[in-house]
């Protein structure tokens, strides 16, 4: 109950900051631009190091679209994400890791700019998970620290905040639990707000809606893809909201690399 | 010195008489048993080199007071006297049996009770001499009423010289009286006739002739019947031989086996001697105890001596065993309640309990009187050439067998009448009627035997069945609401309507043997079988549950990071999947293709050797044997794997 208190708490004062942002000069509408294309093949580790330590290692290779290819027109980033994660409970776990990030340009062979740029990150991350009826509901509260620059070669380093909340939902299909070899499906919806001081009206980055379908080979091995809708604002401009619409194809794998013996004969989480 | 000189003289007469008093009778007095007679003994004795020498009186005598209340006091009372051992002078028996008197009341005189009593009083007197019968003996045995004589049981009056019986004699019983006489040396002689009491004419008459029983006559209504004993012809070898029982036993046999003997031994004179030899053998019991051997009345006959041979030795050696066998088979067939049972319903064994009684009654008889006469070593002294002959019926021959009214004439199977000779005579007949009836016996028994056996056989059968068929009710009912029970596990069902119909197809197949042994065999095989059976249907029904504990055993929770929730997981995959997808069916298979009674345990081992196995590979090192089971399908191959493979090789 607490934690839901804590997590109203922190909404209210994203929607204060913007409710600020937005109320100096403000144009009469603002302007949702069309939307783009894209497509993510994530992958998912949680490796297990000890009875409450995992190890997170994502690599996410994400598309966009690039002149008249849809979805795959181009690479747009390739995402490396780690962080050491530490299990109190079933229902809670904290995250704390970074995030090397390599941006593509969209501009290909644009003079004066490079074609690809890194961008660093630092993030923490706080989920809780409930049970509800045969699904479950994760709330995930992720902070992350994030240091960009353009793609010109004078660019510098630019930080800013990351707010994110996100709300997911797993229910599981034809089966009354989740397990192995079952269906799911999980509808998703997280807002990414930012801030610093290159954020003048708009923080909020994005709004991301994604419904994904999946299988649970075993509880190591997970296969699942969706679709997903996001619009936010842009940084230069807040009254203009881009769109996009992303394919997900994603694998969770979450290997054990603790000793059998240590895993015998009972391996749970409370060990 | 005169006074030394006395002194030593006295001293040598004092030493004199004391060892003249060390050689003096010493007494007993005291409670002392002798034979068949225990009481009170008084009697003087020498003790010579560790031997007791009865010199002097002897008195031994037993009253029993109580024994008198109660029931029966057998009194006794000896006296006589011993010199150096032998019994020497006059001597006293007294052996009486004495009831409290019912008529007479009991007098207190002088501070003693006195009593009266009833009974029998038997007084013996005479005189030893030397350990010889010398004087007049007298027996006389008396009926007492009320301790007064009532009448005259017996009496005896023999003279005897040195132990030979002189001139005449008498004897006599309530009914009848004997006079007769012997020669000097103890030989009977002339006429000895019997009177009854009533008549002066006598009734019998043994005529002697210098110890030889020429012949007996007997006085049978009106008119005298002569028996011939010995005829006039001179024994080849003369045996003489004291007038004793077995003597009259020798007179009955050749009376017996004579050419003519028209009516049947009934001699009052033999019944007479023989209650005198009776009389004077319980003396001469009493004296040879007290250590004198000679004492032995010599009433002399002669007889012809017909020693046996060796070959009539061993014959009539092998005959008594035989027979004592062959009795005591009789005896056991006839007292045999299963026997007496089965011959009520069995007309077969009816009829062989009958024949076993008539061999029992004739055969058995004579050949048991043959070798009674043996044992009572009369035989030596009859001839033995015509003597089976002359003791059997006249009417049959020694093969007949005599049921009631009609004859069976040797119809056993198996034993021919006809394979045994008669034609030797002599003990060699005896010899082969024994074997005869032995063998007839032997195969009566065969006969009964086996209809007792084949009876207890189908009775045991009978309740074997009875037992047969509860048990198919039984699993049938069990198998009816298993099956009921399990209607949405086909796999199950279907084995446990196997295990029906194969229960069913044994029985079919037993019902319709024939051979009782084989039968019974295979009724308590089936018994056996079809509790294996019921064990298999519980085994097969758990199948289902031991699978679901098998199925936890190998399952694991396994933390999902990505669902924050634990899943159940199959560990040592292959392996259980081994288990799960083809040994589970191929136990399945196996009863619904290939099960009898052959390999039910076969199958119940191999369920109950898996479970067991799969528990323990639980917790064992398994990784080498799933990387085989991986890919292995063959359910032989799996169960060889799973070290299962020996008891498969048996239910095959």
């Amino acid at each position: 109950m607490r934690l839901v208190k804590n997590t109203f708490h922190i909404m209210l004062f994203i929607l204060l900051v913007c409710g600020s942002a937005i109320g100096q000069d403000r144009p009469e509408q603002s302007k949702y631009k069309k939307p783009i294309t894209g497509m993510w093949i994530n992958t998912y580790g949680n490796i297990r190091i000890t009875n409450h330590l995992f190890w997170v290692a994502q690599t996410h290779f994400r598309f966009i679209e690039h002149d008249d290819q849809k979805f795959v027109g181009q690479v747009a980033q390739i995402y490396n994400r780690h962080a050491l994660s530490y299990l109190f409970s079933k229902k809670f776990n904290v995250s704390l890791g970074g995030v090397v990030r390599i941006n593509y340009n969209k501009n290909r062979n644009a003079e004066d700019q490079k074609n690809n740029v890194p961008e660093w990150r630092m993030w923490h991350q706080y989920q809780f998970a409930i049970p509800f009826h045969r699904s479950m509901v994760y709330h995930r509260l992720r902070v992350e620290h994030r240091w960009t620059k353009g793609y010109l070669e004078d660019s510098e380093y630019t930080f800013r905040n990351r707010w994110r909340y996100m709300f997911k939902l797993k229910t599981p299909l034809f089966k009354p639990h989740l397990g192995s070899n079952t269906f799911y499906v999980s509808p998703e919806v997280e807002l990414i707000m930012q801030s610093g001081k290159v954020v003048v009206d708009s923080p909020m980055e994005d709004l991301r809606l994604h419904v994904s379908f999946g299988y649970i080979l075993n509880p190591r091995l997970t296969f699942a893809t969706g679709i997903m809708h996001s619009h936010g604002q842009d940084l230069t401009d807040g009254a203009i909201y881009k769109q996009k619409w992303t394919m997900r194809f994603h694998v969770y794998f979450s290997p054990d690399l603790r000793k059998v013996k240590h895993k015998l004969p009972s391996i749970h989480l409370t060990d | 010195m005169m006074t030394y000189i006395k002194s030593f003289l006295i001293l040598m007469v004092l030493q004199l008489a004391n060892n003249a008093n060390c050689q003096s009778v010493e007494k007993y007095i005291g409670s002392y048993h002798l034979g068949e007679y225990q009481g009170h003994a008084q009697f003087g004795f020498d003790f010579i080199d560790g031997d007791t020498i009865y010199n002097d009186s002897f008195v031994f005598r037993n009253a029993n007071i109580e024994h008198l209340i109660s029931s029966q006091d057998h009194h006794f009372d000896i006296q006589g006297s011993f010199v150096n051992g032998t019994p020497h002078g006059k001597w006293k028996f007294e052996f009486d049996q004495y009831k409290l008197a019912k008529q007479s009341s009991i007098v207190v005189k002088d501070k003693s009770y006195i009593v009266k009593v009833d009974g029998v009083h038997h007084a013996v007197n005479g005189n030893l001499s030397n350990g010889k019968l010398n004087g007049k003996w007298d027996h006389h045995i008396e009926r007492l009423n009320a301790s007064k004589a009532e009448k005259t049981l017996f009496k005896s009056q023999i003279s005897f010289s040195n132990g030979v019986p002189q001139k005449s004699f008498r004897i006599e019983n309530e009914q009848i009286i004997l006079a007769g006489r012997f020669l000097r040396d103890g030989l009977a002689h002339d006429v000895w006739e019997l009177y009854t009491l009533d008549e002066s004419e006598s009734t019998e008459r043994w005529s002697f002739n210098n110890g030889i029983l020429r012949n007996i006559v007997w006085q049978i209504e009106d008119s005298l019947l002569n028996i011939p004993i010995y005829d006039s012809t001179p024994f080849q070898k003369t045996k003489v031989l004291n007038l004793d029982s077995r003597y009259l036993t020798i007179v009955k046999l050749q009376h017996l086996i004579s050419e003519n003997n028209p009516i049947a031994w009934n001699s009052e004179m033999a019944q007479l001697l023989s209650q005198n030899a009776k009389h004077y053998t319980k003396i001469s019991d009493i004296l040879s105890n007290l250590g004198n051997e000679a004492f032995a009345p010599e009433f002399k006959v002669k007889v012809p001596d017909l020693p046996l041979n060796e070959l009539e030795i061993d014959q009539l050696k092998s005959i008594t065993t035989s027979l004592n066998e062959t009795k005591n088979k009789v005896s056991e067939i006839l007292k045999n309640t299963q026997v007496n049972l089965l011959k009520l319903t069995d007309s077969k064994v009816d009829h062989s309990t009958k024949v076993l009684e008539a061999i029992d009654q004739q055969h058995l008889t004579i050949l048991g009187s043959i070798v009674q006469y043996y044992e009572e070593d009369v035989l030596p002294y009859v001839s033995r050439t015509h003597l089976l002959k002359n003791l059997w019926p006249d009417s049959t021959s020694y093969t007949d067998i005599l049921l009631d009214e009609y004859l069976t004439a040797g119809n056993f199977s198996g034993v021919s009448a006809s394979n045994y000779k008669f034609s030797k005579g002599g003990i060699d007949d005896v010899y082969e009627l024994t074997k005869y009836t032995m063998e007839t016996v032997a195969q009566l028994e065969r006969s009964i035997n086996e209809k007792l056996t084949r009876d207890q056989q189908e009775k045991a059968l009978a309740s074997l069945e009875e037992k047969l068929v509860e048990d198919v009710r039984i699993i049938n009912t069990r198998l009816d609401s298993l099956i009921e029970a399990r209607d949405n596990q086909p796999e199950v069902t279907t084995a446990l309507s196997t295990i029906k119909t194969v229960t069913k197809k044994e029985l079919t197949t037993y019902s319709e043997l024939e051979d009782l042994t084989v039968k019974q065999d295979s009724a308590k095989y089936l018994l056996s079988c079809f509790e294996d059976m019921n064990k298999l249907i519980t085994m097969t029904n758990d199948l289902p549950e031991k699978h679901t504990e098998l199925k936890t055993l190998y399952t694991d929770q396994i933390w999902n990071p990505f669902t924050s929730t634990l899943m159940d997981e199959i560990v040592k995959r292959h392996l259980f999947e081994s288990y799960q997808e083809i040994v589970i069916p191929e136990l399945y298979n196996r009863i619904n293709t290939n099960l009898s009674c052959k390999n039910v345990t076969s199958n119940t081992s191999i369920m109950e050797a898996l479970h067991i196995r799969m528990t323990e590979l639980r917790n064992e090192e398994t990784s080498k044997l799933e990387r085989k089971l991986k890919r292995e399908k063959n359910p032989e191959v799996v169960l060889s794997l799973l070290r299962l493979k020996i008891k498969t090789q048996i239910m095959d």
